[in-house]
């Protein structure tokens, strides 16, 4: 018999969720703290602390329940199909060179650190290396939220760090699959990881060959067909899923492993940005749930066990990956003020930190308390770098450095931004890809990429402009001029909200009273296309000497 | 619960290949999904194959779950959506219609589950089922590539909104006081409706327009609000559908509430896949006791219900296409009803076979409504004239004598601006509203319908010289070539546009694209220079 949807539990854990998420934003913290520290408020943790109060003893706010597992286990198969949307081949191979030297020192550098601290803290090996490769890893959800909204993600420093996070991303996936191989065998022999090791990774070739064989041969069809639905494109994006979590399932490798590689097929194909935003809602909420009810999961006793350790260890997180970063990026001929900012942006533990500790947890490699250690470095280091990276600047000129010309990114190049696509406007793409550097022409539907290639210079992104996700893509806020020709009244108002003043803005409204609303609220020009129209047929009236009204 | 996630896969990858090949024959997605889990059912009941779930599972009580879960959210998408502009354009109208017609489908209902001997909470079941239509198909949810801006769909959209405002009514005072077994039940229902709708400006401005460019956090607090709601409605003993609709009033005031809808859409998705699909993996061919029950909702379903609408819209001078286009829409059950149905079978006051009968409707009326929706032309044209109640109201001008004049098919921007230039056109208007614009502007205006010859004749097409035709649609504008005048074409397409001007009569023909260009081009060229 299953429970009923609306309980008191996921109530309040919903709840719990959507005040998280605005404290997060209030506080300028990453969500994912929020939605943990929520977890430990309603969970066993929090129900200890408010019972320290005289006479007031309390059971955990919300336990688990069949329906908050299904979500967190969904929350981690989306989060991973996520990431993997975001893998394209070509960009990794472009930063290859100086992004793998950099990585994979830091990588080893920090794993080897962490052994030996935790080895020192008197902690087993297998504990020991669980932690070690937990910490390796910097968190893409903090590092790249901030920057993308200082607007850095386009400068050395940011450019440097997306690229290592990428190639971060790639290798999480393949440690998860030994460590969940090794958590069903229940060993961690030397035999038994050489063992794990080469079954995963074999399966592992086999799963991303189905993947990138299909995103060659089979996607490119099929998608395409499946664009022109946009209610169903989702559900054919999750449909390739779930068929990947099951055959992954099938070669015994975790359903995140197959729900990763899904997400990298898609990647290489222009419909992965579309696809990008729609699961971006569906990931955001069963992520939420995934976090607060590992905070569910832990006791103030697990929180409390190793708490210097764990204070210890989030320091020397900071400490160790600031200085290996600033050398390593230093030695790779960065300047002193860039590789500053690149080593700040990475000093905190991943998402994967605390993922990796739950894994580990459920097969019994690692105690409870050990997760609640990895989970209070995960929760200090996101914390203190989410201030530190802000306010990275300033940090910078008290340690005496100074910010030259600041690289932000800015070129003096014009740029164009065209949303919607239909005949009307295929004479002004024209114009426009003479008189600007830069046109990009956005249409969720994927005939206009073959009409886009009539026109030279015009770059063709397959996506939904009313998402405001993907106008904070195109950057329109620094755009030179935006055309829309999506009728949309609420869209119309974002666009003239989210571009600068200088921006020449053409909106297209369905009368004129839309049009003169747009236009006292600060458009250039609002296109009304039956006005357009009506002149044009009038004209047409007049040349063919059809009866004049005088 | 691996179960769910052991078939959750099952759902979207079947989806998934049901969708590929219905959607090449213009099947809409929804009849897609039910007809998936249909296929489902059987095949886990026929088959035992290693990576499928095992069969038990359908009844197990989860399909039912996560039907719950989907109508639930689906309800929540739609209620957010609810706002009086969406009901003003045709309200007086709509409100009339869907009061009329909720009456008369509710006696139908009722009144055959009292003669089969049901009880009276059953027979109301029966009546609510057959009287609500659903928002999903007229606001265009699950489908989206229907026209939105049509008089028609306003029209169906208007009905079922207000259908759907009764249903929560019906649900708050009788489903509710059923449950409860008193006025505090009602009470308490009540407020759940009232207090959110009260708040909505407030909630609007404090939170909508404070994370409208958040869409994680809008998100989170939209379905913070469904789950709280419906769970504050079921702790009071009130139908938790009640606070789902809440929620969704809570937070539906306009434009404020768009970028909650943008962020809901894949969870609408989502859920729209998942509610369908448990739906056509629930609905069973109804019993002996129950075939007669069935028969009666499908019969009032899909025969007596559009044509009470047609009816009754026609008295109120709507005129018949459109009538019929909107009734064809509004041919189905409400996924209202259904989670109405649903949570009731669950505690008890609806009994299995009633809500057996409801489901297996629910799954054929989704189907036949899309299927009159797409063939909606076809059988409008079939329709004999007294059903298409022409002698109610039917203005009796006519132009019929006129001679040397043109004429001008369509009333809105285009149509205004063409015969501005002529003299003395005569106006064929499709819409109430174009009417009275042309008769303002002292036009001489017939009302009608543009594909049917009579208009024409009233038009005065025998005398006429020029057809000027600036409704963009295929029909249209082949309807106006064939009358063997000088013409000037709006048309929707290239090739339409093409082939018409092959035709020598047709002076120019072009689409609403082509004709604007120009004029865009030259504005974003002097802005540029400027």
């Amino acid at each position: 018999m299953v429970e009923s949807f609306f309980t008191a539990g996921l109530t309040l854990l919903v709840i719990g969720a959507a005040l998280a998420a605005v404290l997060a934003k209030k506080f300028r913290q990453p969500s994912l703290v929020m939605y943990i520290l929520t977890g430990l408020f309603l969970g066993p943790a929090g129900a200890a602390l408010i019972s320290l109060v005289p006479e007031l003893s309390i059971d955990a706010l919300v336990s688990e329940t069949e329906y908050i597992t299904l979500m967190s286990e969904l929350g981690l198969a989306f989060l991973l199909f996520f990431i993997g949307l975001e893998i394209k081949i070509e960009d990794i191979k472009e930063v290859l060179g100086e992004t793998l030297t950099i990585s994979f020192t830091q990588m080893g550098l920090v794993a080897v650190a962490f052994f030996g601290l935790s080895i020192l803290a008197g902690f087993g090996t297998v504990e020991s290396v669980i932690i070690a490769l937990a910490f390796m890893y910097s968190s893409t959800a903090v590092v790249v939220k901030i920057l993308a909204d200082k607007g850095e993600v386009e400068t050395q420093a940011g450019k440097l760090d997306v690229s290592i996070l990428l190639f971060e991303d790639v290798t999480v996936v393949l440690v998860m699959a030994v460590l969940s191989s090794l958590a069903a065998a229940g060993s961690f022999s030397v035999a038994s990881i050489g063992l794990s090791a080469l079954k995963v990774g074999f399966f592992v070739a086999v799963i991303a060959g189905a993947a990138i064989g299909s995103s060659r041969y089979l996607l490119p069809k099929f998608l395409k067909y499946a664009s022109r639905d946009k209610h169903a494109f989702l559900i054919h994006g999750l449909a390739w899923l779930f068929l990947f979590t099951l055959i992954s399932k099938q070669l015994g490798l975790s359903l995140e492993v197959g729900a990763f590689f899904a997400g990298v097929s898609i990647a290489q194909l222009p419909y992965s940005e579309e696809l990008h935003e729609k699961v971006k809602p569906l990931t955001d909420f069963f992520l939420a749930v995934f976090f607060i009810s590992l905070g569910l999961s832990l006791t103030t006793g697990d929180l409390l066990k190793y708490i210097w350790v764990a204070i210890g260890f989030s320091a020397a997180v900071i400490v160790l990956k600031m200085l290996f970063y600033y050398i390593l990026t230093s030695w790779q001929g960065f300047d002193r003020y860039n590789s500053f900012k690149a080593a700040i942006n990475m000093t905190q533990t991943s998402t994967f930190s605390i993922v990796y500790a739950a894994v580990a947890l459920e097969s019994g490699l690692l105690g409870s308390a050990v997760v609640g250690l990895i989970t209070i470095v995960a929760l200090l280091t996101m914390g203190i770098s989410s201030y530190m990276i802000f306010y990275s600047d300033k940090i910078f000129k008290m340690l005496g450095g100074k910010i030259g010309n600041k690289e932000t990114g800015d070129t003096d190049e014009r740029k164009a931004v065209v949303a919607g696509f239909n005949e009307a406007v295929e004479p002004s793409i024209k114009y426009l890809s003479n008189e600007y550097d830069e046109v990009t022409l956005v249409d969720r539907s994927i005939n206009t990429s073959n009409e886009a290639e009539k026109f030279e210079d015009v770059e063709f992104e397959f996506s939904d402009f009313r998402n405001v996700e993907t106008r904070k893509n195109q950057n329109i806020g620094s755009a030179d001029l935006v055309l829309s020709m999506i009728e949309d009244m609420d869209l119309n108002r974002e666009i003239i909200e989210e571009t600068s003043e200088e921006c020449i803005t053409i909106l297209t409204a369905e009368d004129q009273n839309q049009g003169s609303e747009l236009t006292s609220k600060g458009a250039d020009h609002v296109f009304v296309e039956q006005e357009a129209a009506g002149d044009k047929i009038t004209e047409v009236i007049k040349q063919r000497g059809i009866s004049e009204n005088e | 619960m691996s179960e769910i996630i052991d078939l959750l896969p099952v759902i979207f990858i079947a989806s998934s290949l049901i969708l590929l090949v219905t959607r090449r024959f213009s099947i809409p997605a929804y009849s897609s999904y039910i007809v998936t889990g249909t296929l489902i059912g059987f095949i886990l009941q026929a088959t035992n194959l290693g990576f499928l779930p095992p069969p038990d599972i359908l009844d197990s009580g989860i399909v039912t779950g996560i039907a719950e879960i989907g109508a639930a959210f689906l309800i929540f998408v739609t209620a957010i959506r609810i706002t009086p502009q969406r009901i003003k354009r045709f309200g007086s109208e709509s409100f009339k219609t869907s009061a009329a017609q909720v009456l008369i489908q509710h006696i139908i209902g009722f009144t055959t589950g009292i003669i089969l001997g049901l009880g009276a909470v059953d027979s109301f079941f029966i009546g609510f089922a057959a009287s609500i239509s659903s928002s999903l198909v007229s606001m265009n949810l699950v489908n989206p590539d229907a026209d939105d801006d049509k008089v028609y769909t306003v029209i169906a959209e208007s009905i079922s909104l207000i259908d759907d405002g009764i249903a929560a009514i019906l649900t708050v005072f009788v489903i509710s006081g059923l449950a409860v077994g008193s006025l505090e039940g009602v009470i308490l229902g009540s407020l759940l409706l009232l207090i959110p709708y009260s708040l909505r400006d407030t909630v609007a401005e404090t939170v909508l327009d404070r994370y409208r460019e958040d869409p994680e956090t809008l998100l989170l607090i939209g379905i913070a609000s469904v789950i709280s709601l419906g769970y504050m409605a079921k702790t009071f003993g009130v139908n938790p559908i009640v606070g789902v609709f809440g929620a969704g009033i809570l937070l539906s005031k306009t434009p404020y509430n768009q970028a909650l809808i943008e962020a809901l859409e894949p969870i609408k998705d989502f859920f729209s896949a998942v509610f369908f699909v448990s739906l056509g993996t629930i609905a069973a061919i109804p019993g002996q006791t129950m075939i007669y029950v069935t028969a009666v909702l499908l019969t009032s379903i899909i025969l007596v219900r559009p044509l009470s609408i047609v009816f009754l819209l026609r008295r109120q001078g709507i005129d018949s296409y459109n009538a019929y286009k909107a009734a064809l829409n509004l041919d189905q059950i409400s996924e209202f009803t259904l989670l109405a149905a649903l949570l009731a079978e669950g505690t008890g006051v609806l009994s299995t076979q009633i809500f057996q009968a409801i489901v297996f409707t629910a799954a054929i009326t989704f189907i036949t409504s899309d299927l009159s929706a797409k063939y909606a032309d076809r059988i409008y044209d079939l329709m004999p004239e007294f059903l298409k109640f022409e002698s109610i109201d039917e203005a009796s001008y006519g132009f019929n004598d006129k001679k040397n004049h043109s004429i001008v098919v369509g009333y809105d921007t285009i149509g205004r601006k063409a015969a501005s230039k002529l003299e003395n056109p005569v106006i064929i208007a499709a819409k109430p509203g174009n009417v009275e614009e042309a008769e303002k502007d002292d036009m001489d205006v017939v009302f009608g319908n543009p594909l049917n010859d009579k208009t024409w004749i009233r038009a005065g097409v025998e005398g006429a010289e020029h057809i000027i035709s600036t409704i963009p649609e295929g029909k249209h504008a082949s309807k106006a070539a064939e009358k063997n005048k000088k013409s000037v074409i709006v048309t929707e397409t290239d090739e339409k546009a093409e082939s018409l001007s092959q035709d020598e009569k047709v002076l120019y023909a072009e689409t609403i694209e082509n004709l604007s260009s120009t004029q865009l081009k030259d504005k974003i060229q002097k802005l540029h220079e400027a």
